[in-house]
């Protein structure tokens, strides 16, 4: 068997910690317990997480890049696989395979401010990113958070949130379309946020990710406001069977979502996203 | 490098690829149609009928003659034989809290087709650019080809659907054959010019009783195989037709199609490079043993597109337009060549008889007019 | 914890879906060994009392008391599956919905006060709400030991919605009305038979029900090329799945033509 065919048959993983993150939104931390070293990844590539018997499904990695021994993801239970997986009780196996797709251009971060968008669980693809970005490079600029959520329970890795607030020339913004009473972040879409977040960074790189409806209109508020579209990165997400370009379930227009993205250029999808059922 | 046989001779070559454990595929007269089916023996082969294709429509009649490749292009392809309409990946067995996966045994069969069609090469080279040409390969269909062993036959009498001239895919065969011939008509007899595509074909060959063709012998081949191409049912223009579509996804068009399209997703099905599958999951009752297939799935259906609770293309027309500008327009960006090869299939075999060779141009008219 | 429990229960219909299980043979022994098998009337008289883990649902509701039975029935079910045409979209015996039905039982029985029935026959997701359905007449049994090795598993079944067509070609089948003109309802029915009609030169007779798109006019109008009555699609849609939405707003729509 040659390497590239093994990397589509699925190896196990032990689950060795999860955490809730809202009501329907859970984390799990893997190991390899195939006697194999776990594999590396950049920020936004995905592994296809499955139960043997019941399916796969793609998700991104949602932990620091560098961490070499397991693996993260963020999942929200929408399904009888996702139901499998987050289901799954610490000591119990998954599956995974990977790393696919491209990631974040987290090489054009020297000497520029970025702006992170997330919407709902886009901030779960959005995370590895955070940490290479934030804690890691030296060489960047400012950097803001927009982070936008349907309530304050919606809300993803608030702990993670906190932290990166209290870094240097890190800003985080908070809004929800429906507030508590204590809620003290904004009401309302990411893109009223763009204004208060533009004043710290200036014009930023943007990587962002959340429902194409949010995608949509935050890529053309952030044009209106004179960014440049090829500076705004976004993350897809698509029906995907295989990840590796053999099933074609994840077209958008002439692109493969799992080999030409999940992270594509704005200027490239802005149109098809744009458009009805393409 | 070429040689002449006789009909008896052809029978020989068939014994030649089963006596080398070969199974010997060709265009068998199945009820209503001709479709690829093992055969021992090439008296079992469509010999002496002549399909008549048309929009929505099929139908056998008696040739004059007894040819034996005097037909086109079946309800099957290649497609059927090399990339089946389901097949496994992986099984699973509970190791203790873990799984063991054994990737699908890849198959032992040997696949010699008789009687393919330059389309029908075009469509496999495709499929080889689709599923063997990228970082990640089907390890199935690899093994596969790996093992096939292609006897190509010329087109001389294309059919009513057939746009291979416009497509550049035939109606002769350039390359992907172990062995291509010509059958022709000569002194009340037939014979098979033929030409060496693989040094596997001319070992095979070896085998088998045949004479060198005379340079007239070669000419008629070829001139029959020029005049065929003069000949030709339907025709597609090409050029600007991937940039017409991809720019043309909102044109009023797409609705109107719509009211006659089906969804039922024939065309698909039919078309010897549509490659799109489904992944389909099982688990033995007592929970021992899993299995990973992929099964032949549809740009039609609606679960294909579905993300988020809901199908991506919910309408006909979305999902029409996704087809056909994949087909011809996506598929030029992402693997350098149209995904058509001109076979006619989706329109022969769509119930309703859609025919995008007229619907483009009508489409493009009213976009000038 | 225990082997989960399976119950088969029929309302209206004609037994032949819990034929389906029974054909399955060894793979019955399968199940029996996977779920306890509580109530099955047609393989056993045995009947162990619920909650059940599993209920298959033969049949569709006709009498006010299949309204109680089957509300029971779901009252003592963690998961409600329907199986078959009857219990999906209220059967054959749905085209009494079209009809008087009064006038029907005063015209076969000769005592009509003995008849408790109600004037339409309707699936079970009319009355309760069901977890799976099981398209067919009969259901597929390959189909049936999907769904309980599924819920075994805590999958979701393997269930397409899309066309017969699909399955026709996938075996290599020539369509029978494009190569035949013969009346098919396959492009516009459910697949999960594995194209059976279609296989032996027959039309599809829609008995899986609507596909997830139904264009029926489109059907209509190449059925009418092929000389095919408007009148005969009307018939043909109004057979086992005559009161499926999808079918009985196709049917009455070529009526209105």
């Amino acid at each position: 068997m040659d390497d590239q065919a093994s990397t589509l048959i699925p190896r196990p993983f032990e689950v060795v910690a999860k955490r809730r993150e809202t009501h329907d939104v859970t984390t799990l931390m893997v190991e390899p317990s195939d006697g194999r070293s776990c594999f590396g990844f950049e920020p936004a590539q995905m592994g296809m997480i499955g139960v043997p018997g019941v399916g796969e499904v793609p998700i991104s990695f949602s932990n620091h890049p560098d961490t070499s021994r397991c693996l993260s993801v963020t999942i929200r239970n929408a399904g009888a696989v996702t139901a499998a997986i987050t289901g799954t009780e610490v000591g119990g196996v998954i599956t995974v395979r990977g790393p696919y797709g491209t990631s974040w251009p987290i090489d054009l971060v020297a000497g520029r401010d970025v702006l992170f968008v997330a919407g709902g669980l886009g901030l779960a693809p959005l995370r590895s990113a955070v940490f290479a970005v934030a804690e890691e490079s030296a060489e960047r600029g400012s950097v803001g958070i927009v982070y936008g959520a349907k309530t304050p329970e919606d809300m993803l890795f608030k702990g993670d949130l906190e932290i990166w607030g209290e870094y240097d020339d890190v800003d985080v913004h908070l809004t929800v379309d429906a507030p508590t009473e204590e809620w003290t972040g904004g009401v309302g879409l990411v893109t009223a946020l763009f204004e208060e977040a533009l004043d710290s960074v200036r014009t930023p790189l943007v990587m962002m990710c959340g429902p194409d409806l949010m995608m949509i209109n935050a890529g053309r508020d952030l044009v209106a406001r004179d960014i440049d579209p090829s500076d705004i990165w976004v993350t897809l997400e698509r029906n995907m069977k295989c990840a590796v370009g053999l099933c074609g379930h994840c077209q958008l227009g002439p692109l493969f979502v799992c080999k030409d993205g999940p992270v594509l250029r704005y200027d490239r999808v802005a149109d098809l996203l744009e458009m009805r059922e393409v | 490098m070429s040689f002449v046989l006789k009909r008896s001779e052809l029978d020989q070559l068939v014994t030649v690829l089963r006596e080398d454990g070969y199974q010997v595929y060709g265009p068998v007269v199945v009820d209503r149609a001709i479709r690829y089916r093992r055969i021992d023996s090439i008296d079992e082969l469509a010999i002496g009928v002549r399909d008549v294709q048309g929009p929505g429509r099929y139908s056998l009649v008696e040739r004059a003659d007894d040819a034996i490749f005097g037909h086109t292009v079946g309800v099957t392809s290649l497609k059927d034989l090399f990339f089946p309409p389901r097949r496994a990946v992986w099984t699973a067995a509970r190791d203790g809290d873990s799984y063991r996966f054994e990737p699908a045994a890849p198959t032992g069969a040997r696949v010699a087709v008789i009687g393919a069609r330059s389309c029908e090469l075009a469509a496999m080279s495709i499929h080889d650019t689709v599923l063997l040409g990228g970082e990640y390969v089907d390890a199935d269909y690899e093994a596969r080809r790996k093992a096939g062993f292609i006897v190509s036959i010329d087109c001389t009498e294309p059919g009513e659907v057939c746009f291979c001239a416009s497509m550049g895919t035939g109606p002769g065969a350039d390359g992907g054959f172990d062995l291509a011939m010509t059958e022709l008509r000569v002194d009340g007899g037939w014979e098979y010019v033929g030409r060496y595509g693989t040094q596997r074909g001319e070992a095979i060959l070896e085998r088998v009783e045949h004479r060198v063709p005379d340079q007239i012998e070669i000419g008629q081949a070829r001139s029959a195989v020029s005049a065929a191409a003069g000949a030709m049912g339907r025709e597609l223009t090409v050029t600007g037709l991937p940039e017409f579509l991809a720019s043309h996804r909102q044109h009023p068009s797409w609705a109107d199609i719509a009211d006659r399209c089906l969804a039922c997703g024939n065309c698909t099905q039919a078309c010897p490079t549509c490659f799109c599958v489904s992944t389909i999951d099982t688990s033995s009752l007592d929970g021992a043993t899993m299995t990973h297939d992929v099964r032949w799935d549809s740009c039609f259906s609606l679960d294909f597109s579905f993300m988020g609770g809901r199908p991506q293309r919910a309408s006909i027309d979305a999902r029409y337009r996704q087809w056909l500008t994949h087909k011809l327009s996506g598929w030029v960006e992402q693997f350098g060549s149209s995904g058509c090869v001109g076979c006619g299939r989706c329109i022969t075999w769509c119930p309703v008889g859609i025919d995008f060779t007229a619907e483009i141009p009508r489409m493009m008219e009213r976009i000038d007019g | 914890m225990g082997k989960p429990s399976l119950a088969v229960w029929k309302f209206a219909s004609c037994d032949g879906c819990q034929l389906s299980l029974l054909d399955l043979e060894d793979r019955l022994l399968d199940i029996a060994e996977a779920v306890d098998i509580a109530h099955f009337p047609e393989a056993s008289t045995a009947h162990a009392d619920g909650p059940y883990t599993v209920s298959l649902v033969e049949g569709s509701i006709t009498t006010p008391r299949d309204a109680d039975r089957i509300r029971a029935v779901r009252h003592q079910s963690e998961l409600v599956v329907a199986i078959g045409a009857c219990a999906t979209a209220g059967g054959i015996q749905a085209l009494r919905n079209l009809a008087d039905s009064d006038e029907f039982v005063r015209t076969v029985y000769a005592t009509p006060t003995y008849i408790d029935s109600l004037a339409t026959s309707t699936p079970i997701s009319d009355h309760i709400e069901v977890d799976i359905e099981l398209r067919g007449c009969p259901v597929s049994k390959i189909q049936l030991l999907d769904v309980v090795g599924a819920l075994l598993a805590g999958r979701k079944p393997d269930l397409p919605t899309y066309p017969v067509c699909i399955e026709c070609k996938a075996r290599g089948v020539s369509c029978v009305m494009v190569a035949g003109g013969i009346a098919c309802l396959g492009p516009i029915t459910q697949a999960g038979c594995g194209a059976i009609c279609p296989a032996y030169d027959r039309g599809c007779y829609g008995c899986f029900g609507p596909a997830e798109t139904v264009n029926v006019a489109s059907l209509a109008w190449q059925w009418r090329e092929l000389g095919i009555e408007d009148e005969a699609l009307v018939r043909s849609l109004r057979t086992f799945n005559t009161a499926a939405p999808a079918f009985a707003a196709a049917s009455a729509a070529i009526e209105d033509r």
